[in-house]
């Protein structure tokens, strides 16, 4: 328990680096790759205040719905897609994750009178919701909006695991996260539909 | 057997059955509108928690359906809510039977009508906001059918819906804490303020509405307005049921006064947007805004009356804008259409331009039309509260009046001459249509009545 506590820090730090990649990134693999990684630091925040094994229910969820997002993007070209990184608006969204962080880092303390939970739960939360609001606020395009909105909805999950351990409710928000990459990705192909 | 089979189960069950036979649109249109019809029925005739004789058999109908430690729970005081909500069902599918709607409109309207029932019979409530959230995914493939580009409207629709779900689950958490500590007043403003975001979000509040005019500009007007009347009155009942159930929450002398504020600032800013407006679609959108301004003023009356109007909005409410959304459709299908656009359309298309105006007035609150009763008692009993906030208010509504005026002036100008380059079947629906809403407003005792019989499931609330 008490390296686990030492070491709670690592997801915080990995969510650092996912939340940011998924800002400034407009390679849709990068994003997805991204999202993989942040699933597994939510799995390992969860895993703080629930047993492993319900835990582990986030990262497999969080995956088949990164893995279901990335399936929707066959032959998708985006800004970056010729390799590089720094397209129009870099600079813009690392300022604007970079207040995100500001923000967060300032205000989980305080979050910490509402939510009875670890201050890198409240960091890991607070961090995931402010990068999905940034990135649903940015963004028009279908699937960075979904990207956005599993992150929002895994930052709220894993402060709602603080106070809450029931399984069912984690059961149906693995369908409503599940749910939500489905429809990220129908609304992704729609308009190459035919009929369904 | 229990309530809940039959009113949520036979309908989810009857979606699966009817998605694979969705080749068969006017079919599956027809056989769902039938099958609303007969739960409404069943609604109205069954007594919940009694014994039912059928076919020889004895079968109690149960109150509550319990599925892994949770139930659904119908009461008998529960009956005039799901007729209601059947009743709805019915006459948008009708209406659909006239509209290009794509194949999974009947299937899905009908999982979504399931899950909207299941969201209000759900105990502990926070599960209702996990329910909503299927409705609203479930919504989605309806909206956007195949072949179509999606916009912004929709992305914010899933945006604000489903940021209102983890809020309400706080809520629902937070809750369960002020029950045992009622004299808390830091978590009692935490409650209130997680469950108003949560609504905020649901009922598009301001300042969380921009996706309303959005939605029904990218959509066909019939489907955003089946989504529209839908998710605002579950969500309203669902409110209802928060206000019968917490004590804390009827008492917190804030919440009325607040209510007051943001139906005021809904319909002052739906009536200044609506003014203004050019696209048709848009203003029907404003008007569903509108219209939930109103709904939210009703409540903040804080007394029987409010809640009895509250109630009866919902039947003006559900006329005004199908019929509104039925001519729209039938109009433009998926097409964009602005004042520009509709010049000369009393000249071309008499039927579709007056039923057009008809229900946009309705909304409007013109004398003799369907919302008008309602919309009368409502400002006499605010001005009796809040003369400056009625003020307003009126001032706002008058917002619709002025964008009928603007479409009757665009629709008479034209130097053609008259004729009538409409189909049938749907003339006869739309007129049917503009006929009911006339009656309702000319007699609205009736209806009242009956609404009224809402209320019967909010026993504290009386």
């Amino acid at each position: 328990m008490i390296l686990q506590q030492q070491l709670a820090i690592i997801p915080v730090l990995i969510l650092l680096a996912t939340t940011t990649l998924i800002s400034v990134s407009r390679l849709w693999r990068y994003t997805v790759l991204a999202l993989v990684a942040q699933y597994l630091a939510v799995a390992w925040l969860v895993a703080m205040v629930w047993p492993i094994g319900l835990a582990v229910v986030k990262l497999v969820v969080g995956w088949m719905s990164s893995a279901i997002l990335g399936a929707a993007q066959t032959d998708r070209r985006e800004d970056g897609e010729n390799g590089r990184i720094f397209v129009k608006g870099f600079l813009f969204r690392l300022f604007a994750i970079g207040v995100v962080w500001l923000v967060v880092f300032s205000v989980a303390p305080s979050v910490s009178g509402w939510f009875a939970a670890p201050l890198q739960v409240l960091w890991g939360s607070s961090l995931l919701i402010g990068a999905g609001i940034l990135q649903m606020g940015i963004s028009g395009e279908p699937f960075r909006v979904f990207v956005g909105l599993l992150t929002a909805l895994a930052g709220f999950e894993v402060l709602y695991a603080a106070v809450e351990s029931s399984v069912l409710v984690a059961g149906l928000l693995a369908m409503a996260n599940l749910g939500l990459a489905l429809a990220g990705s129908y609304l992704m192909v729609v308009n190459t539909l035919e009929e369904l | 057997m229990s309530a809940a089979l039959l009113w949520i189960g036979i309908p989810l069950v009857a979606a699966v059955v009817f998605w694979f036979l969705r080749n068969q649109k006017l079919l599956c249109i027809l056989a769902i509108g039938a099958l609303n019809l007969l739960l409404a029925l069943l609604a109205w005739k069954l007594p919940i928690g009694g014994v039912i004789n059928f076919l020889g058999l004895s079968i109690e109908l149960k109150e509550t359906w319990i599925i892994l430690g949770r139930s659904f729970v119908f009461e008998a005081g529960d009956r005039s809510f799901l007729m209601l909500i059947f009743v709805m069902g019915a006459f948008w599918y009708i209406g659909a039977v006239v509209v290009k709607v794509g194949r999974t409109f009947a299937p899905l309207g009908l999982a979504v009508i399931a899950f909207l029932v299941a969201a209000l019979s759900v105990q502990p409530f926070l599960y209702a906001a996990l329910f909503i959230e299927a409705a609203v995914l479930f919504s989605i493939p309806m909206l956007i059918p195949p072949g179509q580009v999606p916009g912004k409207g929709i992305l914010r629709y899933v945006i604000f819906q489903t940021l209102a779900m983890p809020f309400i689950m706080f809520a629902g958490w937070v809750a369960t804490i002020v029950e045992a500590n009622p004299t808390d007043q830091r978590l009692l403003l935490q409650a209130v303020l997680f469950m108003a975001l949560g609504f905020a979000f649901w009922l598009a509040i301001f300042p969380f509405y921009s996706w309303v005019p959005l939605l029904t500009s990218e959509v066909n007007p019939y489907v955003a307005g089946f989504v529209l009347n839908f998710f605002p009155t579950i969500v309203f009942l669902l409110s209802l049921d928060f206000l019968n159930t917490f004590a804390w929450l009827r008492d917190f002398s804030l919440l009325y006064v607040a209510l007051r504020l943001i139906g005021a600032i809904m319909v002052i800013i739906g009536g200044i947007w609506v003014a203004f407006e050019r696209e048709l679609a848009r203003m029907y959108g404003y008007a569903v805004l509108m219209e939930n301004g109103f709904s939210l003023l009703a409540l903040s009356l804080h007394s029987r009356v409010g809640l009895e109007i509250f109630t009866t909005l919902f039947v003006g409410r559900l006329l005004s804008l199908a019929v509104w959304g039925l001519a729209l459709a039938n109009l433009s299908g998926q097409e964009r259409v602005t004042l520009e656009d509709v010049e000369g359309l009393l000249h071309s298309k008499p039927v579709t331009a007056g039923v057009i105006l008809a229900s946009c007035l309705s909304v409007a609150g013109l004398p003799l039309l369907a919302v008008f009763p309602m919309r009368l008692f409502l400002l006499e009993q605010l001005v009796k509260v809040a003369p400056v906030t009625a003020f307003w208010v009126f001032i706002g509504g008058g917002g619709l009046f002025v964008a009928g005026l603007r479409l009757l002036n665009s629709m008479a100008r034209s130097e053609q001459d008259y004729q009538f380059a409409e189909k049938v079947i749907p003339v006869v629906f739309m007129v049917l249509g503009t006929l009911a809403i006339i009656i309702v407003g000319i007699f609205p005792g009736w209806l009242t009545r009956n609404l009224v019989g809402l209320l019967d499931a909010f026993e504290r609330l009386q």
